[in-house]
């Protein structure tokens, strides 16, 4: 490949200034004239039917300009996902914007607007609601028992999907094992900490059209499920594309309870509503399914797989929404398709309850499997005194073999070999010690895991959108403006995509815009997910710019009397190819195709040096062709107190087979990012709920434990294996997810080296240490 | 957590007016400082008072003194940033300077008093929640119901005191100055507190606090403060131990003080402390008698997040190595 000018440089992500100096892009910080302000009454029963309501008292307060109830509201079933279209059967279509049935404490039953936000939450108070209290049921595990409470009518045993995969005859394969082993693993509700709110805006006019302003990871996603909750065709729905938001990490991937109720509120009102989300309701808005995993695995004495099996039970809370993509990814993702094994089967079940409902969240379904596969794959080890990296380099898939999700495809780059003896050379894990070996109270321990395998995108994968598309114009002044739908939630998705286009232009990273967009004026795009937007939208970018090139190259070659084919941009610079005899810059040749055709001179009327004229863009609306595999693993050093229980993360190192790393930065951020939030879900973080009444109890940053910078590892080295992708943007493939899926078993094995019991529930705290060294 | 509800707020420029504006109002005031227990408290409905009296405009409060002869004088509003970075009080003092540093955050140490610190209301798992649910669940004796959730036959609330200030100036024989109608008097620590999370302590509601007097330390004096907690920034303690020593010349001990917070509803002193560890060179024997007293007299209840089990394990650990600190330092 030929050098890179700006694919690879530490460039400062275009908007970094803008947030430090109070992010006025940030969608929270929309205000517009005449504005009301929303508020949601919430159901304090987890399971009730509401017998009546009445909001007399509350339409009186002065200041209150609408009240809405379930009988003014569509009753619509809708699913809430983004990325898969309304009518896909895949998908459980158990949403209604508000009903007459409560299914989760905390579940919307009514709302007002009001001129202040202070007016609204006394105009609730003054609601009056009947509830029918019907029993609940808040474990997935008894919720399928006979004689539970029957939380929807479509779902026999409260099971909201069933599923099966597999291949080879897993019976066949147990057989041919030398050992087979049994463990059953369990994660816990986790909630992904965005820091901006889920909050909206949404304006109406006289037309009835609506206009949406909204912290979301998706335009098109929102328009289109928008409309069909509220039976509007899809043009009468706009939403504006924020600058960028404060954080998503899958928990914006869905339509919410607020932009419908503000899209009423401000048909009823015909003023526009804003609602913003408290901390506690953003709590219970959204989260990582809990799944229990049981693990049935064969290995031959020497640790090749003969066989495996898993089964999982998901669950999804009151309504399946993500629930039912969340399983499949993680029966696939998580553990069917993550080594290679000739017999393997997999079944699973999202299971509804009266507890909140599960959600997106980086990763998706992948650490709850990445924890169980990999620690049940480090209990191997230790039982057959095996080596845990030569054991998966055994099992692992090679460069070049078949996609093993989608044949069609091949593993064109894959170096998951790179990454474990890379990382282990450079973590020194040739000192590790026995397990539990060392002395005195605090003992040390290290660790890894791996996710062998990863998206970079969707394609393949049925149900899924995955195409997207983008307008490259070129300016004047030399710049170029990107429009594209692709929302940055803050892993600097502006950042790549400017340096992808910049790079393909012969530009600098900060002659690219991102441009003011919304869903009438760009093509589509796929939701910011999946650890998609790099590789599938930076494709899409890539061709855009390319097609603008080639555009502007067509243009210059009128000027230098040669064929376009011959010339070439180098730092805004057109020239023909390796001279620098003659230079002209961009700006010059997009100032002339735009130029007057005639202009008028002394000696009379004359023609500009260009004949056809016009703007200098180019287009594209595309999915990539493939979806190459990433491949990581993380190594972790802990330290555990054996009296308190306590764990400190001391140092961890991340081996990322990423192809091409367009931005070094934005890079080591996500691994960084990643890491804290794997190390949450590892040691401390769980969305309690009580168990009686079904009410969320960690509805702050108090009670909900995330990690703070102290609790942080002095050291998180990141060691990127830049493979070269053939169908990725600059070779590029993806980083995102992976991050946060395998901190949570590094840092499980890592605890068993240092003391030598397993802990097979998360999150690790200090009581279950304790209990499991016997000291509780 | 909602909005801050309605309520109109005073600010007198001396403590006397403060104290007027309180008996004037009885039980619906409520005196302010920093504001950092009051304010979340009243957004999250557990307080509707409807006067605040901010005690921010008393000129005077905001002092730190220390004298050899009287020892430490610090005014209520002194802020526990300022007592965390005080050189005095981290040479002589240095448990209060740590204890200070332990709470919560940068942002609310700078805005948190001393003040607010000792009067910090008791806390519970059960009580310190959002109204729905407390509503969902029904109210308990704090929250105006007729049980208590934690101890279901207990008369009265066992909700936990979670200063982390408390008990250390308790093992240093601290005062409260406190000041109401009738003038000022002066009472100690463990006088001030009461073992009950809804009464508190034995102050009038038309008493300000208005400082704290700690008494000189004695030659040879070592203090520790140790706080168990999840993070070790935000979060409240789930048990803490603060310990005053007096070491002679050859290391043996001559006097020990051992209260421990977030066991009960009022800082609770290790009364067999001293016993165990007076005349010894806190060895091996003497730190295993202490800790199994300390072990034996705390009795955590379920109202925190950490299971009682792991709270009453953790009071032997953290006795064991608060003394062992302080026979390290000799
Ligand atoms: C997230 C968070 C974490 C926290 N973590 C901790 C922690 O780890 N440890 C800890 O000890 N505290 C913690 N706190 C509580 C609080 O921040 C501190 O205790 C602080 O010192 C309280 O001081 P203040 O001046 O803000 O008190 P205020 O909120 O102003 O008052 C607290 C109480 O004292 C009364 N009061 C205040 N001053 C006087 C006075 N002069 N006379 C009479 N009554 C008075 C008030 O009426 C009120 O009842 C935390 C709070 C939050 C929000
Ligand atoms: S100790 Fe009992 S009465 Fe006091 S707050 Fe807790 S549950 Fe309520």
């Amino acid at each position: 490949m030929s050098e890179l000018s700006v694919v690879g440089q530490r460039v400062r992500s275009p908007d970094a200034y803008d947030k430090v100096t109070g992010g006025k892009g940030f969608p929270v910080n929309v205000r517009l004239p005449g504005m009301l302000h929303g508020k949601l009454l919430r159901s304090p029963y987890a399971h009730a039917r509401i017998v009546r309501i009445d909001t007399a008292k509350a339409e009186k307060l002065p200041g209150v300009k609408a009240v809405l109830t379930p009988s003014a509201v569509p009753q619509i079933k809708y699913h809430s996902v983004f990325f898969a279209p309304n009518l896909d059967p895949g998908m459980v279509r158990d949403m209604l914007i508000l009903s007459d049935t409560v299914r989760f404490a905390g579940e919307p039953v009514a709302a007002v607007a009001a001129t202040e936000l202070e007016i609204a939450e006394e105009a609730l108070e003054l609601i009056d609601v009947e509830y029918d209290v019907l029993p609940a049921v808040f474990d997935p595990g008894e919720a399928m028992r006979p004689g539970a409470p029957q939380i929807w009518e479509h779902a026999p045993n409260n099971v909201a999907v069933n599923l099966s995969f597999g291949f080879g005859d897993v019976e066949q394969g147990f057989k041919q094992a030398d050992y087979v082993f049994e463990n059953t693993y369990q994660t816990q509700r986790v909630h992904t900490c965005y820091m901006e709110p889920r909050v909206c805006v949404v304006d109406s006019d006289r037309q009835g059209d609506l206009t949406v302003w909204s912290s979301t990871q998706h335009i098109f996603g929102l328009q289109e499920k928008l409309a069909f909750a509220l039976g509007l065709p899809i043009s009468k729905v706009r939403v504006v594309k924020p600058r960028y938001i404060g954080g998503g990490f899958g928990g914006k991937l869905d339509l919410g309870y607020i932009e419908p109720v503000c899209a009423l509120l401000s048909l009823k009102s015909g003023r526009p509503v804003r609602i913003e989300q408290t901390r506690y309701e953003d709590f219970i808005t959204t989260a990582r399914h809990p799944v229990k995993v049981q693990l049935r695995t064969g290995v031959k004495k020497d640790g090749t797989f003969t066989a495996r099996y898993a089964k999982s039970i998901l669950e999804t809370g009151a309504h399946a929404t993500h629930g039912a993509v969340v399983l499949p990814v993680h029966g696939l993702m998580g553990f069917l398709l993550t080594y290679r094994c000739p017999d393997v089967k997999w079944e699973g079940c999202a299971v509804y309850t009266n507890n909140m409902i599960g959600g997106g969240f980086r990763g998706y379904g992948g650490p709850q499997g990445a924890f169980a596969v990999e620690s049940q794959i480090d209990e191997i080890c230790e039982e057959l005194k095996l080596d845990p990296i030569a054991f998966r380099l055994k099992n692992a898939h090679r460069e070049a073999d078949p996609h093993p999700f989608n044949p069609n495809f091949t593993l064109s780059t894959y170096r998951l070999d790179e990454c474990l003896k890379r990382g282990a050379q450079e973590f020194e894990w040739s000192k590790r010690q026995s397990a539990g070996s060392g002395s005195g109270t605090k003992k040390r321990g290290i660790g890894f895991a791996c996710q062998p395998l990863w998206v970079s995108g969707c394609v393949g994968f049925p149900g899924i959108y995955e195409h997207s598309g983008a307008i490259v114009k070129l300016n004047v002044d030399g710049t170029a403006d990107l429009s594209i739908a692709t929302v940055d939630m803050g892993c600097g998705q502006n950042a790549v995509l400017s340096q992808i286009v910049a790079e393909e232009l012969g530009v600098s990273a900060d002659a690219v815009r991102i441009a003011y967009a919304d869903t009438q004026t760009v093509p589509f795009d796929a939701p910011t997910h999946a650890s998609r937007v790099t590789y599938s939208a930076g494709n899409a970018v890539k061709v855009a710019a390319g097609s603008a090139r080639k555009r502007l190259l067509e243009v210059a070659s009128q000027l230098f009397g040669a064929s376009p084919d011959d010339l070439e941009v180098v730092n805004g610079r057109v020239r023909l190819k390796g001279s620098r005899a003659k230079e002209i810059p961009i700006a010059e040749v997009v100032e002339l195709a735009g130029a007057p055709a005639l202009t008028l001179g002394l000696e009379g009327n004359q023609r500009t040096p260009i004949a056809d004229k016009g703007t200098i863009l180019g287009t594209s609306s595309l999915a990539p062709a493939s979806n190459p595999s990433p491949a990581t693993a993380e190594f972790v050093e802990v330290e555990v107190d054996t009296e308190t229980g306590e764990v400190r993360p001391l140092r961890a190192l991340f081996a990322h087979d990423i192809g091409r790393v367009i931005s070094p930065l934005g890079a080591e951020g996500q691994v960084e990012g990643g890491f804290q939030q794997g190390m949450g879900f590892a040691l401390m973080e769980n969305l309690v709920f009580d168990s009686e009444t079904g009410s969320c109890l960690a509805g702050d940053f108090l009670n909900y434990k995330i990690p703070t910078a102290i609790e942080m590892p002095g050291e998180i080295k990141s060691l990127f294996i830049e493979s070269n992708e053939p169908s990725g943007p600059f070779g590029a493939k993806a980083l995102a997810e992976p991050c946060l899926i395998v901190p949570a078993p590094a840092i499980a094995n890592a605890i068993y080296n240092a003391i030598g019991v397993r802990v097979r529930e998360l999150p690790i705290t200090p009581e279950k240490i304790l209990a499991a060294l016997g000291k509780l | 957590m909602m909005r801050l509800p309605r309520f109109s707020y005073r600010r007198p420029q001396t403590a006397a007016e403060a104290v007027a504006i309180l008996a004037a109002s009885g039980p619906d005031a409520l005196v302010v400082a920093g504001g950092t227990d009051v304010y979340p408290n009243m957004k999250q409905r557990l307080l509707r008072p409807k006067v605040v009296v901010a005690l921010r405009g008393i000129p005077g409060l905001g002092q730190i003194e220390y004298d050899d002869r009287q020892g430490l004088r610090l005014g209520s509003m002194v802020t526990l940033r300022e007592i965390a970075e005080h050189q005095d009080i981290r040479r002589l003092y240095p448990a209060l300077a740590s204890a200070a540093e332990s709470v919560s955050t940068p942002q609310l140490r700078t805005m948190g008093t001393i003040g607010g610190n000792v009067c910090l209301d008791t806390r519970c798992n059960y009580y310190n929640q959002d109204l729905d649910w407390r509503e969902a669940l029904g109210f308990c004796l704090k929250s105006g119901g007729d049980i208590c959730r934690v101890a279901r036959s207990s008369p009265t609330c066992r909700a936990i005191n979670c200063s982390d200030t408390a008990p250390v100036l308790q093992a240093f024989g601290a005062s409260i100055v406190v000041t109401g109608p009738h003038g000022e008097r002066r009472v100690r620590l463990e006088d001030f507190y009461v073992d009950d999370g809804i009464q508190r302590w034995n102050k009038a509601a038309d008493e300000i606090v208005t400082g704290i007097a700690v008494p000189p330390p004695a030659p040879g004096t070592r203090s520790v403060y140790l706080k168990l907690r999840s993070r070790s920034s935000v979060d409240f303690p789930l048990l803490g131990v603060a310990l005053v020593a007096e070491l002679d010349g050859r290391g043996v001990c001559r006097g020990a003080k051992m209260v421990l917070g977030a066991v009960a509803p009022r800082p609770l002193e290790i009364t067999a402390l001293a016993e165990a560890l007076v005349g010894s060179r806190l060895d091996k024997a003497a730190i295993e008698r202490a800790a199994r007293a300390v072990f034996l007299a705390g009795k955590p209840l379920d109202n925190t997040i950490a299971t009682i089990s792991y709270r009453k394990r953790m009071l032997a650990v953290y006795a064991r190595r608060a003394i062992a600190q302080i026979a390290a330092a000799a």
